[in-house]
């Protein structure tokens, strides 16, 4: 039995790769996903005050060395503040979603809240629309304030997976302030690689990193701030950035309904023209 | 008793899968949740005989693979190889509660290894993750402080006769 289950487990992650994620795999995967988002929508309701009194009981650690009755009435005041902080937070995120102003304002837009999310080596997260909201494989999701989280990479008619940057396989094109063009290369954690080749110009902290346009994202999207100053060496650059999106927090997002097309002009609810392996979304350098 | 059994070991797979992806998605100390679908296996399997274990761990990791975007298989044949390793090894851990916490820990590191080391040979590229030591070693102790709660009640379920003699 076991040897037949190793042998079934690595026939299948052959499979699924060779089938860049899609045929049976894929549909096997859409189909789990359509009938487990709308109960993984309902833990999550469920499960958001357990978070918030967590993260209340976590932001109270300095406060150990009162005396236990004090402890315990601040505990409580604490948890209740910082439920109503996070209620506030939360109201006021959901307000940037909405009045989000994108680069492109003619590019449609789709407010979605994050309901479920990968293990520790899995990056990826689930969110509560889907092709009956109009989204497709590739739209671009950004968050409350417009930086790039990632991009859709299987879509359910409920539910649909979004692949972020920081995935350790994933690449996005950019220029930098400079005018330069480069790519930022995911990590599997909140540092990304920036690397510009051929470059002449040095880069500085805080330099803003916006997408450059491509067949995978719109160009202006903010991406990434550069973390440490760097200058060329041998016409090259390599340096840390930082992601402008917050992934650990990520609640809410906005997925851009845009598609790249050949003509050079966005696609609304449609397959890219150019289209992307949905194994390698979110790892393949877009448009280079 | 065996029918009991299976269906509790699925309906514990199924919850552990859905707070993993749920509640665990959100509750991150120094940015790493603990892996409750593994320390489920862990102490289902413990309670099983080898087939159903091995089989248990096989539908664990295929749901949580087809649930998220790595390759399809690739929990499913950790978490097979985890109950596997479980059954082989658990006379030698049940005797007190230090060699079962034990075992909660070295099980679960080795969980977390091998989805690093065959998710990279995979293309995951698991190794580039700047806090993949962390990952290995937080994992295993949210998982042991987990195993406080979750073995002795998996043990009054699935105990059977010998439940009240097992503290753990």
């Amino acid at each position: 039995m076991l040897i037949v289950l190793v042998v079934l487990s690595f026939l299948l992650m052959t499979f699924d790769i060779r089938a860049s994620r899609g045929g049976v795999a894929g549909t096997l995967r859409e189909g789990t996903q359509a009938v487990f988002a709308p109960v993984q929508d309902f833990a999550t309701s469920l499960i958001s005050p357990v978070v918030d009194f967590v993260d209340g009981l976590a932001n109270l650690a300095g406060l150990r060395e009162e005396n236990e009755t004090l402890r315990r009435r601040i505990v409580e005041l604490e948890a209740r503040i910082d439920e109503i902080g996070t209620l506030e937070a939360e109201a006021e995120t959901l307000r940037r979603v909405t009045g989000l102003t994108l680069p492109d304002e003619s590019i449609s837009t789709k407010n979605a809240r994050v309901i479920a999310r990968g293990d520790n080596f899995d990056s990826s997260f689930t969110i509560d629309k889907g092709t009956s909201d109009g989204l497709v494989v590739g739209n671009p999701v950004v968050d409350e304030y417009g930086s790039l989280v990632g991009e859709i990479s299987l879509v359910t008619p409920s539910s649909a997976t979004v692949v972020p940057i920081i995935r350790p396989t994933g690449a996005v094109t950019v220029e930098s302030q400079t005018g330069e063009t480069g790519i930022v290369l995911g990590q599997g954690s909140a540092i990304l690689v920036f690397e510009v080749n051929p470059a002449t110009e040095p880069v500085f902290v805080d330099y803003l990193l916006r997408t450059a346009g491509s067949t995978k994202f719109p160009p202006a999207l903010p991406v990434a701030k550069v973390a440490a100053s760097a200058s060329p060496e041998a016409g090259k650059i390599r340096t840390e950035a930082i992601p402008l999106a917050d992934f650990n927090r990520l609640k809410f997002v906005v997925v851009l309904q845009w598609t790249f097309s050949a003509e050079g002009q966005q696609e609304q609810g449609q397959t890219p023209s150019e289209e992307v392996p949905v194994e390698n979304a979110g790892s393949e350098t877009d448009g280079t | 008793m065996r029918t009991r059994a299976i269906g509790f070991s699925l309906l514990a797979a199924a919850l552990a899968v859905l707070l993993q992806t749920t509640l665990f998605a959100q509750v991150r100390i120094f940015e790493v949740a603990p892996d409750l679908v593994m320390l489920t296996v862990i102490a289902v399997a413990r309670r099983l005989d080898a087939e159903p274990a091995v089989l248990l761990g096989f539908t664990s990791g295929l749901a949580m693979d087809l649930l998220g975007s790595s390759p399809l298989g690739l929990r499913a044949l950790v978490l097979t190889l985890i109950a596997h390793a479980t059954v082989r090894t658990k006379d030698r851990f049940d005797v007190n509660i230090v060699a079962t916490g034990s075992a909660a820990v070295l099980l679960s590191m080795l969980g977390v290894v091998l989805v690093v080391v065959i998710g990279t040979l995979f293309g995951e590229a698991s190794f580039r993750d700047p806090n993949v030591f962390r990952k290995i070693l937080l994992i295993p102790v949210y998982n042991l402080v987990l195993a406080i709660g979750i073995f002795p009640l998996v043990t009054l379920v699935l105990g059977g006769r010998r439940r009240r003699e097992l503290l753990l």
